[in-house]
């Protein structure tokens, strides 16, 4: 416990008056906020042309991913493995598209899920980060090569997308489902 | 990451408290829960937390250099500044898009745009962050001692995804001088227990009720009312739900957090209502949109004026989207017509029908609030009396109506302070078998947790 004359020593203000000859303290701190706008100007812009994807109706891209014999050479799953895997209902998107390899022992999977918006998405891909920490504990005491795939998987959410790429062509299917949206 | 993931209950919070119990001296206190912040916003969405992190870095800066400036004019200016980047920050992921469809909607063009998902939190922090600086402008409050002690306030995790919206006025002699004991642990693992149950047990079932019938394309009365009925209950059980967890959360990290929800649909009155729910956003908008307006101290027009400005603006905090706004003039519209009709009514309804009125007015309000389309809305409200509904009932609303019943009798019984309480008695009496009771709870909260599909909590959203 502080001594009182310790705790009235707590200065409330870290931004002091800078000594005679220094540079004036407004126009320091018009600088600071300038840099600050400044730095807020560029993030911004830059979530936004990362972030955003064009509106692009789920068959089509089931078409285009099952062009793919990669994709196709999986077990297409329906929303029963949905809600076992992601725990997510599928009348809450609006589609998806979701193989998974037959065996247990495999961790070769792929979904994508369209969401009604861009925060549902937010919010199912992290019930798809969810899985993928899932996976990694099943796998992580024994399986040397899922492991491996696991750590290379792409998992994340693009404007009203959510993607789950893992298997030795993930790469392949992320770079073809950005090229699409 | 979500208060009811299992990630969240058996691996997140133990380590955190483990460590923040284990480590000695208020300082590294500060920096686990610091970290502990980070990792669980970092975990939903690493990208935004550059922005919350922004956010809590200008606003600290911006109440320092206005604090320190003794020219007035100037800090005003300050202020100003201030508010303007955070609302537009605000704008930029909230607004932009509602805005781009509307103005496409006047002029019947249509306006592409990219949809961009709102960072976690975003209002909610951003209105606990600007309150700060107002009122160290104000002189409320002094400014933080030192960066730590805001960026513990400004992140923390138990009160950043859906509030409440704690002020730095609050909790300032707790972020500087807190104890944290087992006592707080045991009465903030109650809060939690109670907290997790309302939503995993109840809220979550009653939500796949009114998706049943908001997706039914032709509705009979009866089940109308049943979806009304289950998604009053749902929106309460979710977020008062939500707000117990926080405030509980925050009693094991050694504060006191003031409570959100005070069994709003016992009120007798819209504006009764209105003190009981969502208490914190209520009070932020009188403190520093309503009273800087001129509050009820003007002339009629300029009141009438004030109250529709607050409620619009109330409205259009929960979405951008016109049913919002829609939703909040109604509000606004119910409170002008009780303080200039009904309390100036010579004599007055029972208690009894005064609360059935307040529940029915508030009812019709959150079909406003679920439906986007205002279509969507009054054909609901028509179905509710007959109107373009399918009947007055059928078979599968009579089946809907027996399955559910249960859940809907225990969701009113929640929403009433009598579980309390009886929750006290018991725990006066029979110390052990509170203690059993939450225990109980939690083991069939995790069920349901398990078992569940995975629900964010509604207001995650706004």
């Amino acid at each position: 416990m502080k001594s009182p004359e310790k705790q009235r020593s707590i200065r409330p203000l870290s931004i002091k008056r800078p000594a005679r000859g220094g540079k004036p303290y407004f126009e320091r701190n018009g600088v600071i906020k300038s840099l600050m706008i400044a730095f807020l100007i560029i993030f911004l812009w830059l979530i936004y042309t990362s972030n955003s994807a064009k509106d692009i109706p789920m068959p089509d891209i089931a078409s285009f991913m099952q062009s793919n014999t990669t994709v196709t050479s999986l077990a297409e799953r329906g929303r029963s493995d949905l809600k076992r895997f992601y725990s997510l209902d599928d009348e809450q998107t609006d589609g998806y598209l979701f193989y998974k390899a037959v065996s247990p022992m495999s961790v070769n999977e792929m979904l994508i899920i369209k969401a009604p918006s861009a925060d549902q998405a937010a919010d199912f891909a992290e019930a798809a980060m969810a899985h993928l920490d899932s996976q990694k504990t099943v796998f992580g005491s024994y399986g040397t090569d899922q492991m491996a795939l696991l750590n290379a998987a792409s998992v994340g959410s693009k404007g009203k997308y959510v993607y789950y790429f893992c298997g030795p062509e993930a790469d392949l299917w992320y770079d073809s489902f950005m090229s699409l949206i | 990451m979500n208060f009811s993931s299992v990630l969240f209950v058996f691996c997140f919070l133990p380590v955190i408290l483990l460590l923040y119990y284990l480590i000695p001296g208020k300082r590294a206190k500060d920096i686990i829960l610091l970290c502990a912040s980070l990792v669980f916003y970092a975990f939903g969405q690493p990208v935004y937390m550059i922005l919350m992190l922004f956010s809590m870095l200008f606003n600290y800066f911006m109440a320092a250099d206005l604090n320190a400036n003794p020219d007035q004019a100037k800090k005003t200016a300050s202020l100003v500044f201030t508010i303007v980047v955070n609302l537009f920050i605000l704008g930029f992921f909230k607004y932009y898009g509602f805005l781009l469809d509307s103005l496409g909607g006047i002029f019947r063009v249509s306006i592409s745009h990219p949809e961009l998902s709102l960072p976690i939190g975003l209002s909610f922090y951003t209105f606990r962050n600007m309150s700060y600086v107002i009122d160290v402008y104000k002189g409320k409050t002094g400014p933080a001692p030192n960066l730590m002690v805001f960026a513990v306030y400004s992140t923390m995790f138990p009160i950043m995804t859906a509030g409440p919206i704690v002020r730095y006025a609050d909790i300032q002699e707790q972020l500087m001088h807190r104890t944290v004991n087992l006592s707080g642990i045991g009465m903030g693992l109650e809060l939690f227990i109670k907290g997790l149950a309302k939503k995993v047990i109840l809220a979550d079932n009653l939500a796949l009720l009114f998706a049943e019938v908001s997706a039914s394309a032709e509705r009979t009365v009866l089940f109308t009312w049943l979806g009304l009925i289950a998604y009053t209950l749902e929106i309460y059980l979710d977020f008062s739900g939500y707000s117990d967890m926080a405030i509980g959360l925050g009693k094991m990290f050694g504060f006191d957090f003031a409570k959100n929800f005070d069994y709003p649909y016992t009120s007798r009155s819209v504006t009764e209502f209105w003190r009981r729910w969502h208490i914190s956003l209520g009070s932020w908008f009188r403190d520093y949109v309503y009273i800087p307006l001129g509050g009820n101290r003007v002339s009629v027009p300029a009141h009438v004026r004030n109250i529709l400005i607050v409620w619009a603006l109330t409205g259009l905090w929960h979405g951008a989207s016109w049913n919002f706004v829609l939703w909040g003039i109604y509000y606004g519209l119910l409170l002008l017509f009780e303080k200039y009709v009904l309390d100036r009514m010579p004599y007055s309804l029972p208690v009894w029908s005064r609360r059935l009125l307040t529940i029915f007015a508030v009812m019709i309000g959150w079909v406003f609030f679920s439906h986007t389309g205002f279509g969507d809305s009054f054909r609901f409200i028509g179905n509710l009396f007959g109107i373009g509904a399918a009947g007055a009932a059928n078979g599968a609303a009579l089946y809907y109506l027996k399955s559910n019943l249960i859940l809907i009798l225990l969701g009113i019984v929640t929403a009433t302070p009598y579980p309390q309480k009886w929750y006290t008695q018991l725990v006066r009496r029979i110390p052990y078998a509170a203690v059993a009771a939450d225990i109980i709870l939690l083991i069939i909260s995790v069920a349901f947790m398990v078992s569940g599909s995975y629900t964010p909590f509604m207001y995650q959203q706004f």
